[in-house]
Protein backbone atom coordinates (compact mmCIF):
# COMPACT_ATOMS: atom_id res chain seq x y z
CA UNK A 1 0.00 0.00 0.00
CA UNK A 2 1.66 3.18 1.24
CA UNK A 3 4.98 1.38 1.37
CA UNK A 4 5.21 1.75 -2.39
CA UNK A 5 6.28 5.36 -1.92
CA UNK A 6 9.95 5.32 -2.77
CA UNK A 7 10.58 9.04 -2.88
CA UNK A 8 12.97 10.01 -0.10
CA UNK A 9 14.02 6.49 0.80
CA UNK A 10 17.57 5.22 1.07
CA UNK A 11 18.53 2.26 -1.13
CA UNK A 12 21.59 0.40 0.06
CA UNK A 13 24.07 -0.48 -2.69
CA UNK A 14 27.80 -0.30 -3.13
CA UNK A 15 28.39 2.24 -5.89
CA UNK A 16 30.50 5.27 -6.81
CA UNK A 17 27.57 7.58 -6.21
CA UNK A 18 26.88 6.07 -2.80
CA UNK A 19 30.49 6.61 -1.76
CA UNK A 20 30.64 10.28 -2.78
CA UNK A 21 30.84 12.95 -0.10
CA UNK A 22 27.27 14.12 0.70
CA UNK A 23 28.33 17.74 0.09
CA UNK A 24 29.31 16.83 -3.46
CA UNK A 25 25.96 15.15 -4.02
CA UNK A 26 24.09 18.13 -2.59
CA UNK A 27 25.98 20.51 -4.87
CA UNK A 28 25.50 18.13 -7.82
CA UNK A 29 21.75 17.99 -7.24
CA UNK A 30 21.60 21.76 -6.97
CA UNK A 31 23.66 22.20 -10.15
CA UNK A 32 21.43 19.71 -11.95
CA UNK A 33 18.25 21.48 -10.86
CA UNK A 34 19.64 24.85 -11.90
CA UNK A 35 20.75 23.42 -15.23
CA UNK A 36 17.18 22.18 -15.86
CA UNK A 37 15.78 25.65 -15.42
CA UNK A 38 18.35 27.49 -17.49
CA UNK A 39 18.11 24.98 -20.32
CA UNK A 40 16.68 26.69 -23.36
CA UNK A 41 17.24 24.33 -26.24
CA UNK A 42 17.47 20.71 -27.18
CA UNK A 43 21.24 20.49 -26.69
CA UNK A 44 20.89 21.47 -23.06
CA UNK A 45 18.22 18.82 -22.56
CA UNK A 46 20.41 16.21 -24.23
CA UNK A 47 23.26 17.17 -21.91
CA UNK A 48 21.01 16.97 -18.87
CA UNK A 49 19.74 13.58 -20.04
CA UNK A 50 23.27 12.27 -20.44
CA UNK A 51 24.11 13.57 -16.97
CA UNK A 52 21.03 11.99 -15.41
CA UNK A 53 21.37 8.66 -17.23
CA UNK A 54 25.01 8.31 -16.20
CA UNK A 55 24.03 9.04 -12.59
CA UNK A 56 21.27 6.41 -12.79
CA UNK A 57 23.65 3.84 -14.26
CA UNK A 58 26.42 4.62 -11.78
CA UNK A 59 24.25 4.50 -8.67
CA UNK A 60 23.24 0.86 -9.39
CA UNK A 61 19.74 1.34 -7.97
CA UNK A 62 17.27 -0.57 -10.18
CA UNK A 63 15.66 1.81 -12.66
CA UNK A 64 12.19 0.44 -11.93
CA UNK A 65 12.71 1.36 -8.27
CA UNK A 66 13.76 4.91 -9.11
CA UNK A 67 10.82 5.64 -11.38
CA UNK A 68 8.30 4.02 -9.07
CA UNK A 69 8.64 7.27 -7.10
CA UNK A 70 7.14 9.10 -10.07
CA UNK A 71 3.75 7.50 -9.61
CA UNK A 72 2.77 9.96 -6.90
CA UNK A 73 3.72 12.81 -9.23
CA UNK A 74 1.48 11.67 -12.04
CA UNK A 75 -1.53 13.86 -11.20
CA UNK A 76 0.55 17.01 -10.79
CA UNK A 77 2.25 16.22 -14.06
CA UNK A 78 -1.03 15.66 -15.90
CA UNK A 79 -2.52 18.88 -14.57
CA UNK A 80 0.44 20.97 -15.63
CA UNK A 81 0.57 19.33 -19.05
CA UNK A 82 -3.15 19.79 -19.69
CA UNK A 83 -3.16 23.42 -18.56
CA UNK A 84 -0.10 24.29 -20.61
CA UNK A 85 -1.34 22.57 -23.75
CA UNK A 86 -4.76 24.20 -23.74
CA UNK A 87 -4.14 27.59 -22.20
CA UNK A 88 -1.05 28.80 -24.01
CA UNK A 89 -1.86 31.32 -26.74
CA UNK A 90 -0.05 31.05 -30.07
CA UNK A 91 -0.08 29.27 -33.42
CA UNK A 92 -3.04 26.87 -33.47
CA UNK A 93 -2.27 23.26 -34.33
CA UNK A 94 -5.83 22.00 -34.08
CA UNK A 95 -9.11 23.34 -32.75
CA UNK A 96 -11.78 21.33 -30.96
CA UNK A 97 -14.78 23.57 -30.30
CA UNK A 98 -13.79 26.22 -27.76
CA UNK A 99 -10.51 24.46 -26.95
CA UNK A 100 -7.47 24.91 -29.10
CA UNK A 101 -4.08 23.31 -28.94
CA UNK A 102 -1.16 25.52 -29.84
CA UNK A 103 2.32 24.72 -30.98
CA UNK A 104 3.78 26.81 -28.16
CA UNK A 105 1.51 25.02 -25.69
CA UNK A 106 2.83 21.62 -26.72
CA UNK A 107 6.41 22.80 -26.46
CA UNK A 108 5.94 24.36 -23.02
CA UNK A 109 4.06 21.28 -21.78
CA UNK A 110 6.83 19.00 -23.02
CA UNK A 111 9.49 21.17 -21.36
CA UNK A 112 7.49 21.24 -18.16
CA UNK A 113 7.06 17.47 -18.13
CA UNK A 114 10.74 16.84 -18.79
CA UNK A 115 11.77 19.30 -16.10
CA UNK A 116 9.42 17.88 -13.49
CA UNK A 117 10.35 14.28 -14.20
CA UNK A 118 14.09 15.02 -14.25
CA UNK A 119 13.75 17.08 -11.11
CA UNK A 120 12.11 14.26 -9.20
CA UNK A 121 14.48 11.60 -10.53
CA UNK A 122 17.49 13.81 -9.83
CA UNK A 123 16.52 14.51 -6.25
CA UNK A 124 15.47 10.88 -5.71
CA UNK A 125 18.97 9.81 -6.66
CA UNK A 126 20.32 12.08 -3.94
CA UNK A 127 18.10 10.56 -1.25
CA UNK A 128 18.33 7.02 -2.62
CA UNK A 129 22.11 7.05 -2.39
CA UNK A 130 22.62 9.11 0.77
CA UNK A 131 21.52 8.11 4.26
CA UNK A 132 19.61 10.88 6.07
CA UNK A 133 22.38 11.17 8.65
CA UNK A 134 25.02 11.69 5.97
CA UNK A 135 22.77 14.17 4.23
CA UNK A 136 22.39 16.29 7.35
CA UNK A 137 26.12 15.96 8.12
CA UNK A 138 26.78 17.28 4.66
CA UNK A 139 24.36 20.15 5.15
CA UNK A 140 25.79 20.98 8.54
CA UNK A 141 29.33 21.10 7.28
CA UNK A 142 28.50 22.63 3.92
CA UNK A 143 26.52 25.45 5.55
CA UNK A 144 28.89 25.78 8.49
CA UNK A 145 30.04 29.20 7.26
CA UNK A 146 26.59 30.60 8.11
CA UNK A 147 27.56 30.30 11.79
CA UNK A 148 29.31 33.64 11.37
CA UNK A 149 25.91 35.19 10.77
CA UNK A 150 24.60 33.55 13.96
CA UNK A 151 22.48 31.07 11.99
CA UNK A 152 21.99 28.02 14.25
CA UNK A 153 23.19 25.53 11.64
CA UNK A 154 23.67 22.64 14.09
CA UNK A 155 20.13 22.96 15.44
CA UNK A 156 18.66 23.19 11.97
CA UNK A 157 20.63 20.13 10.93
CA UNK A 158 19.41 18.26 14.00
CA UNK A 159 15.80 19.16 13.29
CA UNK A 160 16.24 18.07 9.71
CA UNK A 161 17.78 14.77 10.65
CA UNK A 162 14.99 14.06 13.13
CA UNK A 163 12.37 14.97 10.56
CA UNK A 164 14.00 12.77 7.92
CA UNK A 165 14.49 9.93 10.34
CA UNK A 166 10.80 9.95 11.20
CA UNK A 167 9.56 9.72 7.62
CA UNK A 168 10.03 5.96 7.24
CA UNK A 169 8.73 5.38 10.76
CA UNK A 170 5.58 7.34 10.05
CA UNK A 171 5.13 5.60 6.71
CA UNK A 172 5.34 2.29 8.48
CA UNK A 173 2.83 3.47 11.06
CA UNK A 174 0.41 4.63 8.39
CA UNK A 175 0.72 1.17 6.90
CA UNK A 176 -0.04 -0.50 10.22
CA UNK A 177 -2.96 1.80 10.94
CA UNK A 178 -4.37 1.24 7.46
CA UNK A 179 -4.12 -2.50 8.02
CA UNK A 180 -5.92 -2.23 11.35
CA UNK A 181 -8.70 -0.02 9.97
CA UNK A 182 -9.07 -1.99 6.73
CA UNK A 183 -9.59 -5.05 8.90
CA UNK A 184 -12.56 -3.24 10.43
CA UNK A 185 -14.07 -2.59 7.03
CA UNK A 186 -12.70 0.92 6.48
CA UNK A 187 -12.24 1.77 2.82
CA UNK A 188 -9.86 4.55 1.88
CA UNK A 189 -10.54 4.86 -1.85
CA UNK A 190 -14.30 4.61 -2.07
CA UNK A 191 -16.73 7.43 -2.60
CA UNK A 192 -16.48 11.07 -3.62
CA UNK A 193 -14.01 13.64 -2.35
CA UNK A 194 -15.94 14.45 0.85
CA UNK A 195 -16.41 10.78 1.70
CA UNK A 196 -12.76 10.12 1.01
CA UNK A 197 -11.71 12.98 3.29
CA UNK A 198 -14.03 11.64 5.99
CA UNK A 199 -12.61 8.16 5.64
CA UNK A 200 -9.19 9.56 6.48
CA UNK A 201 -10.24 10.38 10.06
CA UNK A 202 -9.68 6.81 11.32
CA UNK A 203 -6.22 7.02 9.77
CA UNK A 204 -5.15 10.50 10.82
CA UNK A 205 -6.24 10.48 14.46
CA UNK A 206 -4.16 7.45 15.47
CA UNK A 207 -1.28 8.76 13.34
CA UNK A 208 -1.23 12.13 15.12
CA UNK A 209 -1.63 10.51 18.51
CA UNK A 210 1.34 8.26 17.89
CA UNK A 211 3.45 11.00 16.28
CA UNK A 212 2.97 13.26 19.30
CA UNK A 213 3.73 10.40 21.64
CA UNK A 214 6.92 9.64 19.74
CA UNK A 215 8.00 13.27 19.70
CA UNK A 216 7.38 13.47 23.42
CA UNK A 217 9.34 10.29 24.11
CA UNK A 218 12.22 11.51 21.98
CA UNK A 219 12.34 14.86 23.76
CA UNK A 220 12.40 13.14 27.15
CA UNK A 221 15.09 10.71 25.98
CA UNK A 222 17.26 13.58 24.74
CA UNK A 223 16.62 15.55 27.90
CA UNK A 224 17.56 12.63 30.15
CA UNK A 225 20.81 12.19 28.25
CA UNK A 226 21.56 15.90 28.74
CA UNK A 227 21.45 16.77 25.07
CA UNK A 228 22.54 20.28 24.28
CA UNK A 229 23.28 21.67 20.88
CA UNK A 230 25.48 24.45 22.16
CA UNK A 231 28.36 22.05 22.80
CA UNK A 232 30.80 21.60 19.98
CA UNK A 233 30.35 18.07 18.74
CA UNK A 234 32.98 15.91 17.09
CA UNK A 235 32.01 13.36 14.46
CA UNK A 236 32.67 9.63 14.37
CA UNK A 237 33.34 9.88 10.67
CA UNK A 238 34.37 13.42 9.81
CA UNK A 239 33.65 14.40 6.24
CA UNK A 240 36.76 14.77 4.13
CA UNK A 241 36.99 15.15 0.39
CA UNK A 242 38.62 12.30 -1.54
CA UNK A 243 39.98 12.26 -5.06
CA UNK A 244 36.73 11.07 -6.56
CA UNK A 245 34.96 14.04 -4.94
CA UNK A 246 37.28 16.55 -6.61
CA UNK A 247 36.85 14.76 -9.93
CA UNK A 248 33.07 14.99 -9.52
CA UNK A 249 33.30 18.73 -8.78
CA UNK A 250 35.31 19.11 -11.99
CA UNK A 251 32.70 17.18 -13.98
CA UNK A 252 29.99 19.38 -12.48
CA UNK A 253 31.86 22.50 -13.47
CA UNK A 254 32.28 21.26 -17.03
CA UNK A 255 28.60 20.29 -17.11
CA UNK A 256 27.27 23.65 -15.99
CA UNK A 257 29.64 25.53 -18.32
CA UNK A 258 28.46 23.38 -21.23
CA UNK A 259 24.85 24.10 -20.31
CA UNK A 260 25.61 27.82 -20.36
CA UNK A 261 27.29 27.48 -23.73
CA UNK A 262 24.20 25.80 -25.19
CA UNK A 263 22.28 28.99 -24.48
CA UNK A 264 24.22 30.67 -27.25
CA UNK A 265 23.60 27.98 -29.85
CA UNK A 266 20.90 29.20 -32.21
CA UNK A 267 18.91 26.61 -34.07
CA UNK A 268 15.79 26.88 -36.11
CA UNK A 269 14.89 23.28 -36.70
CA UNK A 270 13.36 22.78 -33.26
CA UNK A 271 12.37 25.74 -31.16
CA UNK A 272 12.89 23.86 -27.91
CA UNK B 1 -14.83 -29.05 7.75
CA UNK B 2 -11.93 -26.74 7.16
CA UNK B 3 -12.87 -23.07 7.30
CA UNK B 4 -9.54 -21.79 6.08
CA UNK B 5 -7.08 -23.50 3.82
CA UNK B 6 -3.73 -22.01 2.90
CA UNK B 7 -1.99 -23.58 -0.07
CA UNK B 8 1.66 -22.96 -0.94
CA UNK B 9 1.67 -19.21 -0.46
CA UNK B 10 4.82 -17.17 -1.03
CA UNK B 11 5.36 -13.53 -0.20
CA UNK B 12 8.19 -11.05 0.01
CA UNK B 13 8.26 -7.41 1.10
CA UNK B 14 10.78 -5.96 -1.27
CA UNK B 15 9.64 -6.97 -4.71
CA UNK B 16 12.37 -4.93 -6.39
CA UNK B 17 15.20 -6.78 -4.72
CA UNK B 18 15.51 -10.20 -6.26
CA UNK B 19 18.13 -11.35 -3.79
CA UNK B 20 15.91 -10.66 -0.78
CA UNK B 21 14.47 -13.62 1.06
CA UNK B 22 10.84 -14.64 1.05
CA UNK B 23 9.04 -13.51 4.19
CA UNK B 24 6.73 -16.45 3.60
CA UNK B 25 8.02 -19.40 1.69
CA UNK B 26 5.66 -22.10 0.53
CA UNK B 27 3.27 -22.04 3.49
CA UNK B 28 0.44 -24.58 3.59
CA UNK B 29 -1.92 -25.54 6.36
CA UNK B 30 -5.60 -25.86 7.03
CA UNK B 31 -7.74 -24.76 9.93
CA UNK B 32 -11.01 -26.38 10.93
CA UNK B 33 -14.07 -24.67 12.36
CA UNK B 34 -13.86 -24.14 16.14
CA UNK B 35 -10.09 -24.66 16.12
CA UNK B 36 -7.96 -22.79 18.63
CA UNK B 37 -4.71 -22.29 16.78
CA UNK B 38 -1.46 -20.87 18.11
CA UNK B 39 1.17 -19.60 15.69
CA UNK B 40 4.60 -19.64 17.30
CA UNK B 41 8.13 -18.81 16.18
CA UNK B 42 10.87 -16.33 16.96
CA UNK B 43 10.69 -12.64 16.02
CA UNK B 44 10.96 -12.11 12.27
CA UNK B 45 9.84 -15.63 11.42
CA UNK B 46 6.87 -14.35 9.42
CA UNK B 47 4.01 -14.77 11.89
CA UNK B 48 2.52 -11.29 11.48
CA UNK B 49 3.01 -11.40 7.72
CA UNK B 50 1.14 -14.68 7.64
CA UNK B 51 -1.93 -13.43 9.52
CA UNK B 52 -2.08 -10.33 7.31
CA UNK B 53 -2.67 -12.72 4.42
CA UNK B 54 -5.57 -14.48 6.06
CA UNK B 55 -8.02 -11.61 5.52
CA UNK B 56 -6.51 -10.47 2.26
CA UNK B 57 -4.57 -7.42 3.49
CA UNK B 58 -1.50 -8.75 1.71
CA UNK B 59 -1.71 -10.62 -1.54
CA UNK B 60 0.56 -13.63 -1.88
CA UNK B 61 2.84 -13.84 -4.93
CA UNK B 62 1.80 -17.38 -5.59
CA UNK B 63 -0.41 -19.99 -4.02
CA UNK B 64 -3.97 -19.61 -2.85
CA UNK B 65 -6.07 -19.21 0.26
CA UNK B 66 -9.48 -20.84 0.49
CA UNK B 67 -12.08 -19.40 2.86
CA UNK B 68 -14.88 -21.96 3.28
CA UNK B 69 -13.70 -23.56 0.06
CA UNK B 70 -13.65 -20.37 -2.05
CA UNK B 71 -10.38 -18.91 -3.32
CA UNK B 72 -10.05 -15.40 -1.89
CA UNK B 73 -7.87 -14.35 -4.83
CA UNK B 74 -10.53 -15.13 -7.43
CA UNK B 75 -11.87 -12.04 -9.18
CA UNK B 76 -15.46 -12.10 -7.96
CA UNK B 77 -14.51 -12.67 -4.33
CA UNK B 78 -15.60 -9.87 -1.98
CA UNK B 79 -12.56 -9.01 0.16
CA UNK B 80 -14.40 -6.47 2.33
CA UNK B 81 -16.85 -9.18 3.23
CA UNK B 82 -13.97 -11.47 4.14
CA UNK B 83 -12.60 -8.81 6.50
CA UNK B 84 -15.83 -8.84 8.47
CA UNK B 85 -15.82 -12.61 8.69
CA UNK B 86 -12.15 -12.87 9.50
CA UNK B 87 -11.41 -10.22 12.12
CA UNK B 88 -7.84 -9.36 13.01
CA UNK B 89 -6.95 -7.68 16.28
CA UNK B 90 -3.51 -6.18 15.87
CA UNK B 91 -0.87 -5.88 18.51
CA UNK B 92 -1.15 -2.17 19.21
CA UNK B 93 -4.67 -0.91 20.00
CA UNK B 94 -3.36 2.66 19.51
CA UNK B 95 -3.35 2.03 15.77
CA UNK B 96 -7.02 1.37 15.75
CA UNK B 97 -8.72 3.71 18.22
CA UNK B 98 -9.75 7.07 16.84
CA UNK B 99 -13.20 8.09 18.05
CA UNK B 100 -14.11 10.42 20.87
CA UNK B 101 -15.81 7.75 22.92
CA UNK B 102 -15.35 4.03 23.30
CA UNK B 103 -18.84 3.24 22.08
CA UNK B 104 -18.35 5.26 18.87
CA UNK B 105 -15.17 3.41 18.19
CA UNK B 106 -16.70 0.00 18.72
CA UNK B 107 -19.71 0.85 16.58
CA UNK B 108 -17.50 1.87 13.63
CA UNK B 109 -16.98 -1.68 12.38
CA UNK B 110 -20.63 -2.60 12.88
CA UNK B 111 -21.78 0.39 10.82
CA UNK B 112 -19.23 -0.37 8.13
CA UNK B 113 -20.75 -3.81 7.98
CA UNK B 114 -24.08 -2.22 7.10
CA UNK B 115 -25.99 -2.10 10.38
CA UNK B 116 -28.07 1.00 11.04
CA UNK B 117 -26.80 3.41 13.68
CA UNK B 118 -29.26 2.18 16.33
CA UNK B 119 -28.55 -1.46 15.65
CA UNK B 120 -24.80 -0.85 15.64
CA UNK B 121 -24.88 0.92 19.00
CA UNK B 122 -27.14 -1.71 20.51
CA UNK B 123 -24.81 -4.41 19.31
CA UNK B 124 -21.77 -2.49 20.59
CA UNK B 125 -23.25 -2.24 24.08
CA UNK B 126 -23.87 -5.99 24.04
CA UNK B 127 -20.28 -6.66 23.08
CA UNK B 128 -18.93 -4.28 25.71
CA UNK B 129 -21.11 -6.07 28.28
CA UNK B 130 -19.77 -9.41 27.15
CA UNK B 131 -16.21 -8.20 27.60
CA UNK B 132 -17.02 -6.66 30.97
CA UNK B 133 -16.17 -3.10 29.99
CA UNK B 134 -19.62 -1.60 29.62
CA UNK B 135 -18.77 1.07 32.22
CA UNK B 136 -16.15 2.51 29.86
CA UNK B 137 -18.52 3.20 27.01
CA UNK B 138 -18.51 7.00 27.31
CA UNK B 139 -14.81 7.36 28.11
CA UNK B 140 -12.29 8.68 25.59
CA UNK B 141 -10.32 5.68 24.33
CA UNK B 142 -7.02 7.54 24.69
CA UNK B 143 -7.41 7.92 28.46
CA UNK B 144 -7.74 4.20 29.11
CA UNK B 145 -5.07 1.90 30.49
CA UNK B 146 -3.19 -0.45 28.14
CA UNK B 147 -5.30 -3.47 29.05
CA UNK B 148 -8.55 -1.56 28.64
CA UNK B 149 -7.50 -0.14 25.28
CA UNK B 150 -6.80 -3.66 24.14
CA UNK B 151 -10.23 -4.80 25.18
CA UNK B 152 -11.84 -1.87 23.35
CA UNK B 153 -9.84 -2.68 20.22
CA UNK B 154 -10.96 -6.28 20.54
CA UNK B 155 -14.58 -5.19 20.99
CA UNK B 156 -14.24 -3.11 17.81
CA UNK B 157 -13.44 -6.26 15.87
CA UNK B 158 -15.73 -8.65 17.70
CA UNK B 159 -18.75 -6.42 17.05
CA UNK B 160 -18.56 -7.47 13.38
CA UNK B 161 -19.51 -11.05 14.33
CA UNK B 162 -16.48 -12.70 12.74
CA UNK B 163 -16.33 -16.45 12.11
CA UNK B 164 -12.60 -16.34 12.70
CA UNK B 165 -10.84 -14.16 15.25
CA UNK B 166 -7.15 -13.53 14.69
CA UNK B 167 -4.91 -11.97 17.34
CA UNK B 168 -1.38 -10.66 16.97
CA UNK B 169 0.31 -11.24 20.33
CA UNK B 170 -2.77 -10.54 22.45
CA UNK B 171 -0.87 -11.14 25.69
CA UNK B 172 2.06 -8.77 25.09
CA UNK B 173 2.17 -6.12 27.80
CA UNK B 174 -0.73 -7.53 29.82
CA UNK B 175 -0.30 -8.28 33.50
CA UNK B 176 -0.66 -11.97 34.44
CA UNK B 177 -4.19 -11.62 35.79
CA UNK B 178 -5.53 -9.73 32.77
CA UNK B 179 -3.75 -12.19 30.53
CA UNK B 180 -5.48 -15.19 32.12
CA UNK B 181 -8.81 -13.37 31.99
CA UNK B 182 -8.25 -12.62 28.34
CA UNK B 183 -7.51 -16.23 27.44
CA UNK B 184 -10.48 -17.46 29.45
CA UNK B 185 -12.61 -14.96 27.56
CA UNK B 186 -11.57 -16.07 24.08
CA UNK B 187 -11.78 -19.69 25.16
CA UNK B 188 -15.39 -19.07 26.20
CA UNK B 189 -16.13 -17.36 22.86
CA UNK B 190 -14.62 -20.38 21.19
CA UNK B 191 -16.86 -22.74 23.20
CA UNK B 192 -20.02 -20.66 23.20
CA UNK B 193 -20.15 -19.24 19.67
CA UNK B 194 -17.86 -21.71 17.94
CA UNK B 195 -15.61 -18.84 16.85
CA UNK B 196 -12.39 -20.11 15.33
CA UNK B 197 -9.41 -18.56 17.08
CA UNK B 198 -5.97 -18.01 15.57
CA UNK B 199 -3.35 -16.22 17.62
CA UNK B 200 0.33 -15.39 17.61
CA UNK B 201 2.15 -15.81 20.86
CA UNK B 202 5.52 -16.20 22.53
CA UNK B 203 3.99 -17.60 25.66
CA UNK B 204 4.26 -21.36 25.21
CA UNK B 205 2.89 -22.23 28.66
CA UNK B 206 -0.48 -20.89 27.61
CA UNK B 207 -0.31 -22.68 24.29
CA UNK B 208 -0.53 -26.01 26.14
CA UNK B 209 -3.39 -24.71 28.21
CA UNK B 210 -5.62 -23.32 25.47
CA UNK B 211 -4.64 -24.21 21.89
CA UNK B 212 -5.67 -27.40 20.13
CA UNK B 213 -3.37 -26.86 17.19
CA UNK B 214 0.04 -25.27 16.78
CA UNK B 215 1.85 -23.93 13.72
CA UNK B 216 5.58 -23.39 14.09
CA UNK B 217 7.26 -20.93 11.76
CA UNK B 218 10.93 -20.30 11.20
CA UNK B 219 12.41 -17.97 8.59
CA UNK B 220 9.18 -17.87 6.63
CA UNK B 221 8.77 -21.64 6.48
CA UNK B 222 6.54 -23.98 8.42
CA UNK B 223 8.62 -26.22 10.66
CA UNK B 224 5.73 -28.37 11.79
CA UNK B 225 2.02 -28.25 12.50
CA UNK B 226 0.21 -30.47 14.98
CA UNK B 227 -1.27 -30.76 18.43
CA UNK B 228 0.46 -28.76 21.18
CA UNK B 229 1.93 -31.79 22.95
CA UNK B 230 3.31 -33.18 19.67
CA UNK B 231 5.04 -29.94 18.81
CA UNK B 232 6.25 -28.78 22.18
CA UNK B 233 7.74 -32.11 23.20
CA UNK B 234 9.54 -32.45 19.86
CA UNK B 235 13.07 -31.37 20.75
CA UNK B 236 14.17 -31.25 17.12
CA UNK B 237 11.38 -28.84 16.12
CA UNK B 238 11.92 -26.65 19.15
CA UNK B 239 15.65 -26.32 18.48
CA UNK B 240 15.08 -25.64 14.81
CA UNK B 241 12.61 -22.85 15.57
CA UNK B 242 14.83 -21.46 18.35
CA UNK B 243 12.13 -21.86 20.96
CA UNK B 244 12.46 -22.65 24.61
CA UNK B 245 10.45 -25.47 26.12
CA UNK B 246 7.54 -24.49 28.33
CA UNK B 247 7.63 -25.54 32.01
CA UNK B 248 5.20 -28.38 31.59
CA UNK B 249 7.38 -30.01 28.95
CA UNK B 250 10.53 -29.56 31.00
CA UNK B 251 8.79 -31.22 33.93
CA UNK B 252 7.63 -34.03 31.64
CA UNK B 253 11.20 -34.69 30.49
CA UNK B 254 12.59 -34.50 34.04
CA UNK B 255 10.04 -37.04 35.21
CA UNK B 256 10.95 -39.33 32.30
CA UNK B 257 14.62 -38.95 33.17
CA UNK B 258 13.91 -40.07 36.72
CA UNK B 259 12.56 -43.29 35.23
CA UNK B 260 8.80 -42.77 35.63
CA UNK B 261 6.11 -43.21 33.00
CA UNK B 262 3.91 -40.20 32.28
CA UNK B 263 1.22 -39.48 29.69
CA UNK B 264 2.64 -37.22 27.00
CA UNK B 265 -0.78 -36.09 25.77
CA UNK B 266 -1.78 -34.68 29.17
CA UNK B 267 0.35 -31.61 29.77
CA UNK B 268 -2.26 -29.03 30.82
CA UNK B 269 -1.76 -27.79 34.37
CA UNK B 270 -4.51 -29.88 35.98
CA UNK B 271 -3.75 -32.97 33.94
CA UNK B 272 -0.05 -32.81 34.64
CA UNK B 273 -0.69 -32.24 38.32
CA UNK B 274 -2.94 -35.30 38.40
CA UNK B 275 -0.35 -37.42 36.61
CA UNK B 276 2.33 -36.25 39.05
CA UNK B 277 0.17 -37.00 42.10
CA UNK B 278 -0.62 -40.46 40.77
CA UNK B 279 3.01 -41.27 39.99
CA UNK B 280 3.77 -43.63 42.84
Amino acid sequence: MIKDITFGQYYKKDSVIHSLDPRVKLVATLVFLVSLFISTNIFAYILATVFLVSAIVLCKVPFSFIISGLKSLLILLLISIVFNIFLTPGEKVFVLGPISVTREGIIIAAKMAIRLIYLVIGSSILTLTTTPSKLTDGLEKGLGFLNIFKVPVAEIALMMSIALRFIPILIEEVDKIMKAQTSRGADFDKGNLVEKAKSLVPLLVPLFVSAFRRANDLAYAMESRCYSSSVHRTKLRPLTYKRIDYITYLILLVFIVLIFITRYIKIDMIVL
Amino acid sequence: MSILEVKNIKYKYNKFDESSKYALDDISFSIDEKDFVAIIGESGSGKSTLISHLNGLYKAYSGEILFKGVNIYSNDFNLTDLRFKCGIVFQYPEYQLFSETVIDDVAFGAMKKGLSKDEAYKKSVEVLKLLGIEHLKDEAPFNLSGGEKRKVAFAGVFVMDPDILIFDEPDAGLDPVSKDQFYELIKSLNNKFGTTIIYITHNLDDVIEYANKVIVLNEGKIVKTGKPFEILTDKEVMTKANLEMPYAVSIYYEVLKKGYEIDKTKLKFDELLNSLINLK
